[in-house]
């Protein structure tokens, strides 16, 4: 290969790298700005957050609970999504619940942080992302009802393996019709 | 001495069993990709303004049987990179598809991505650009630099969030961490209870050891084995305590890379003298 073409390769290369690592250092720490317009333009999500546990760590297990009204208007009992079975032995090397429940806790946790900027209108969370992603999958579920007409999903926290504190509400959805078939998951 | 082939084989063999493992996890969770799973495309691809997302393809791709196919073809990739040679246009060929097969699939990970999938994402990039069979030496080791840089910066920009945290530094967070069942145990959980000052020692050793990891590449090779030890260690413990498995691959795929360029400093400094 051309010398000229591997030196300019390299420069290239180096100006690539250098300005990874600057944008990496700028979204690390503190939301700023700069920093939320990057991760906006992230489509490959290249940009890592290296924060991991910090600076506040998740000291909690979320739940996610659903219940349903019949046409009779009788409201049946809750009913918890399972997101923290007990991990079996060899989760060091194989766990396959870790991808739902990261996914189910990341929506959960976006729910959370968009509470506060929601207050002066509430209905408004409804129309974000993690909502519709928490009411598609919630209104999915299985229950063997088939008079249900309409569902209402719940999220709480718990101070996990302590188990003489309760739980405490997140999130109270309004009951929301049952439009669409029922899948088993 | 460890060469720069020899580097980013190792690097690809532990790399290569994290993603080998990963997918299999995926593969048996495309229910997420349903129309009805958590991850669906059809609510995720709302995240996206420009309509260039919204089109038939992503539709296809990010269903639950295109994710079933990405995922095999991923499968097949990372086993056949481990008989091609490094550089020649069939790896490249294998790295590009790979690269190209895990890259696109980040369009759809909005939620539920974690440490493990970034650093992998900076490893094929590397791999794509700096394994190409019309590069040399030097373009080579720059891409092992790279992988050190955001390596040894992880730690340090995880060791730093944790020193301005109040759940850090009075030493409860580890405790609190292991108390939940999402990433805890009981049987630790149980033994750390009422122990103030276990937790904080725990606390302040993960602070200590990740602030201070980028000096690794600065320390004589025995030493730079010890903290590259360390991190090996702390990977599996995170593992076995939090199920955090695809952690311990995809950071164990750089320390080959740490111990190159802790290597080279150590050849400069010799020159430079």
């Amino acid at each position: 290969m051309d010398n000229s073409f591997l030196f300019f390769y390299k420069a290239i290369l180096i100006i690539v790298f250098v300005s990874w690592m600057i944008l990496t250092a700028i979204c690390q720490f503190k939301k700023n700005r700069l920093s939320q317009w990057i991760k906006a333009h992230d489509v490959l999500t290249l940009i890592p957050l290296w924060t991991f546990f910090a600076p506040n760590p998740g000291t909690k297990d979320y739940h996610l609970l659903y219940r349903e009204k019949d046409d009779k208007g009788t409201r049946s009992d809750w009913f918890e999504v399972e997101m923290n079975a007990g991990r079996s032995f060899w989760s060091f090397l194989w766990n396959p619940a870790k991808r739902r429940n990261k996914i189910l806790s990341d929506v959960i946790q976006s729910l959370i942080d968009i509470m506060p900027e929601v207050k002066t209108n509430p209905n408004s969370i409804m129309v974000t992302l993690s909502y519709l992603l928490v009411l598609n999958f919630v209104g999915s579920l299985d229950n063997n009802s088939s008079d249900s007409i309409s569902r209402q999903f719940m999220l709480a926290e718990s101070e996990g393996f302590v188990e003489n504190v309760h739980p405490a509400l997140i999130l109270l959805s309004p009951e929301h019709p049952v439009t669409r078939s029922i899948n088993t998951i | 001495m460890l060469t720069t082939e020899l580097t980013y084989y190792s690097i690809v063999l532990f790399f290569s069993i994290g993603l080998f493992i990963s997918s299999m996890e995926f593969l048996v969770s495309t229910q997420l990709f349903a129309p009805y799973g958590l991850n669906t495309w059809d609510i995720i691809q709302l995240r996206w303004s420009s309509g260039m997302m919204h089109n038939k393809l992503f539709a296809h791709l990010f269903s639950a049987n295109g994710m079933k196919a990405i995922l095999v073809v991923r499968m097949l990739l990372v086993v056949s990179l481990q008989f091609l040679t490094i550089r020649s246009v069939p790896w490249m060929a294998a790295v590009f598809a790979l690269a190209g097969s895990y890259l696109i699939t980040n369009i759809n990970s909005f939620y539920g991505s974690d440490g493990s999938d970034q650093m992998n994402n900076i490893i094929l990039v590397v791999l794509v650009i700096c394994t190409m069979s019309f590069v040399d030496q030097a373009v080579m080791s720059i891409g092992l630099f790279f992988i050190t840089a955001q390596a040894c910066f992880s730690y340090f920009a995880a060791g730093v969030s944790k020193l301005v945290s109040p759940k850090w530094r009075d030493g409860t967070a580890v405790t609190d961490i292991f108390r939940t069942r999402t990433y805890g145990s009981q049987l630790v959980y149980n033994y750390l209870r009422g122990k103030t000052k276990l937790g904080y020692f725990l606390c302040w050793s993960v602070i200590t050891m990740e602030v201070i990891f980028p000096i690794v590449l600065f320390l004589p090779a025995h030493w730079a084995i010890f903290i590259i030890a360390w991190g090996a260690i702390f990977h599996l413990l995170n593992a076995v305590i939090m199920g955090l498995n695809s952690f311990l691959w995809a950071f164990l795929a750089t320390y080959p890379a740490i111990f190159f360029t802790n290597q080279q400093i150590e050849l400069w400094l010799l020159k430079w003298n």
